[in-house]
C-alpha cells in the first residue's frame, strides 16, 4: 500500500515536471478562477458580517397602552418575552423615556424638564431585541398583537428590505462561488485530458501489464491535486495582501462606522483555507473525471 | 493450458471476426498464428488477453474462464500473460531498466525483488549493458528485446507476441526468434506468436495455426508456412 503510494508520488512528480508547460497552464486556469473566487468570498464574508451586525442592532420599540397598570407591566413583559424570536426585553418607564428625549435634544433638553411627573405625555415602552435569523416584521407584528401593547415599531421596511437584499446578495454570491468552482473543475479536467492524451500509450501499457484502474488513476489524481495547489498560491497571496491593503485603505469600514469590514486576521486565513481546499478538490475531481473517461470499465 | 471451445466473436458493428474456433494449446508449446489481415488473429488475441468477451463458446487460460471474468478481475488475470507488440510500446521517457521495472511496479513487487528480477531478464535478453539507455538510443531489435524483457519479467504463463518481427530486418528478426525460443525452452512459457513472415515460419518450425475469414483452416503440428489450398 505505502510502497505503491511512493511510486504514485514519484509518477505524479514526473508527470508534472515532464509536462511542465501543460501543468503550468492548468495551474494558471485554476489561478484565474480562484482569484475571482477569492474576491467573491471576501465580499461575501463581509456582506455576511454586515447582515449579522444589522440584525443584531435592530430593535423593536414597543409602546405600552396608557390603560395598563404598573402592576401589570411585569406580566406584560413576560408575554412579550414569550414571543418567538424575542431575545431580550428592556422596560423603560415614562421618566426614562423623557431622559432619552432630553438627551437627544442636547443643550436645549432642559426645556423638556417641565413635562416630568404627572404631565409626562410619553408612553412607557419596551425595547425588544431580536434573535438573529428571525424576520423583524413578523416578530414586530406578533408583539403588536399582544393585549396592552399600543404599537410595535422598528426601523421600518427599509431596514428589512436592506437586510433582505443583503441576503439575496449572499445567496447569489454563494451561487457564483459554486459556479466558479465548477468552472475550475472543467478547466483543469480539460487540461489534464490533454496530458492524458499524451500519455495514452502509458495507460495502454499499464493495462497490458496488469495494472488495476485504481493504480492507473492514482498518479493522475495526485498530479491534479498538486496542480490545484500550485494554482492556489497566487490567489492566497492576493487574498491576504490584497485584503490587508484594502482594509488599511478604507480604514476598516465602508463609508459609515456601522458597516465595518472584517479584520484581516483570521478572516483572510479562513478564506485562504477555503481556496486551498477548493483547489485540492478541483484538482482531484478534474483529473478524476478525465482519467476515468480514459479507462475501460466494461468489456 | 489454453483451451478454446466453439468460440465465435461477433462485434456490435455486426462484423463476424471468429467462427466456431476450437483450439487446444498445451503448456510450453510454441505456436504460430498466421493469416491475412482481417482473418481474426487480433480478435483471437484480444479474447485470450481478456480485452474482449466471446459471443459464444468459452476461452479458458490456465484454468480460468476468461469470458466469465468480472471486469474488475481482468487486471489480475492479465498478470498471467505477457504481450509483445510490433511497435514495441516502450515508454520513451523511461530508461531500459525503468521500462522493465514498470511492469513489476504495477503489480506492486518490493523494490529489491524488482531490481533482482529486472537484472535477470535483461541478462536473458542480452541487454545487461543497456540498462540506463533510453529507448531512442536503441536499435529496433534492442527495443523489441526490452519489450520482451518487460513481457516476461513477471514470469507469465503465456507470452503473446503480435508480429514481433514485423518492423525488423531478417537478421535482427532471427535474433528475436532465437530469444523467444530460448524463453519458451528455458522457462516453459507458452508462446503464441502472430506473424506474417513466411521465412520465419519456414525456418523456425513450430506448430502453425492458420486463420482465414474467422475460421481455423489449418493446424499443422510440424509447422511450415501453409500455402493457400
Amino acid at each position: 500500500m505505502f510502497r505503491a503510494l511512493g511510486r504514485h508520488i514519484k509518477e505524479a512528480y514526473f508527470g508534472i515536471t515532464r509536462h511542465l508547460a501543460m501543468s503550468l497552464s492548468a495551474a494558471s486556469a485554476v489561478t484565474v478562477t480562484l482569484l475571482l473566487m477569492s474576491i467573491m468570498v471576501l465580499a461575501l464574508g463581509n456582506v455576511n458580517q454586515i447582515t449579522m451586525n444589522l440584525q443584531d442592532n435592530v430593535t423593536i420599540f414597543v409602546r405600552i397602552q396608557e390603560e395598563v397598570l404598573e402592576s401589570e407591566i411585569v406580566s406584560l413583559k413576560s408575554r412579550v418575552e414569550a414571543v418567538d424570536g424575542v431575545s431580550f426585553v428592556t422596560y423603560s418607564d415614562k421618566d426614562a423615556e423623557l431622559d432619552k428625549l432630553i438627551d437627544e435634544f442636547g443643550d436645549d433638553g432642559y426645556l423638556l424638564e417641565t413635562y416630568r411627573g404627572e404631565n409626562n405625555p410619553l408612553s412607557r415602552s419596551f425595547v425588544v431585541e431580536i434573535e438573529s435569523g428571525y424576520k423583524i416584521s413578523t416578530v414586530s407584528d406578533a408583539v403588536g398583537r399582544i393585549n396592552g401593547i399600543e404599537e410595535a415599531l422598528f426601523g421600518g421596511n427599509t431596514t428589512e428590505q436592506f437586510i433582505e437584499s443583503l441576503n439575496v446578495v449572499r445567496l447569489g454570491g454563494f451561487g457564483i462561488v459554486v459556479a466558479l468552482g465548477l468552472l475550475a473543475v472543467f478547466l483543469i479536467s480539460n487540461t489534464i485530458k490533454i496530458t492524458i492524451f499524451a500519455r495514452q500509450d502509458e495507460i495502454v501499457i499499464m493495462r497490458h501489464v496488469g495494472a488495476t484502474n485504481g493504480y492507473i488513476r492514482t498518479p493522475f489524481v495526485l498530479e491534479g491535486m498538486v496542480i490545484g495547489i500550485l494554482g492556489s498560491i497566487i490567489p492566497v497571496l492576493f487574498t491576504i495582501i490584497g485584503y490587508d491593503f484594502l482594509f488599511e485603505a478604507m480604514g476598516g469600514k465602508i463609508i459609515t462606522g456601522m458597516l465595518t469590514l472584517l479584520p484581516v486576521f483570521p478572516f483572510t486565513l479562513y478564506v485562504s483555507g477555503i481556496l486551498v481546499v477548493t483547489s485540492i478538490f478541483v484538482g482531484l475531481f478534474g483529473s478524476w473525471i478525465s482519467v476515468t473517461k480514459n479507462l475501460r470499465w466494461k468489456r | 493450458m489454453l483451451l478454446l471451445q466453439n468460440v465465435s466473436k461477433t462485434y456490435k458493428t455486426g462484423v463476424k471476426a471468429l467462427h466456431d474456433v476450437n483450439l487446444k494449446i498445451d503448456q510450453g508449446e510454441f505456436v504460430y498464428i498466421i493469416g491475412a489481415t482481417g482473418s481474426g488473429k487480433s480478435s483471437l488475441i484480444m479474447l485470450i488477453d481478456g480485452e474482449e468477451i466471446p459471443t459464444t463458446g468459452t476461452v479458458e487460460v490456465a484454468g480460468i474462464d476468461v469470458g466469465k471474468l468480472k471486469h474488475r478481475k481482468v487486471p489480475m488475470y492479465r498478470r498471467n500473460i505477457g504481450v509483445v507488440f510490433q511497435d514495441y510500446r516502450l515508454l520513451p521517457s523511461k530508461t531500459v531498466f525503468e521500462n522493465v521495472a514498470f511492469a513489476l511496479e504495477v503489480i506492486n513487487l518490493p523494490r529489491l525483488e524488482i531490481r533482482r528480477r529486472v537484472r535477470q531478464v535483461l541478462e536473458l535478453v542480452g541487454l545487461e549493458d543497456k540498462v540506463n539507455a533510453f529507448p531512442h538510443q536503441l536499435s529496433g531489435g534492442q527495443k523489441q528485446r526490452v519489450a520482451i524483457a518487460r513481457a516476461i519479467a513477471n514470469q507469465p504463463k503465456v507470452l503473446i507476441a503480435d508480429e514481433p518481427t514485423g518492423n525488423l530486418d531478417p537478421d535482427t528478426a532471427k535474433g528475436i526468434m532465437d530469444l523467444l525460443e530460448l524463453i519458451n525452452r528455458e522457462q516453459q512459457t507458452t508462446v503464441l506468436m502472430v506473424t506474417h513472415d513466411r521465412n520465419i515460419v519456414d525456418q523456425h518450425r513450430h506448430r502453425t495455426i492458420k486463420l482465414e475469414a474467422g475460421y481455423v483452416v489449418a493446424d499443422f503440428k510440424d509447422g511450415g508456412y501453409i500455402h493457400h489450398v
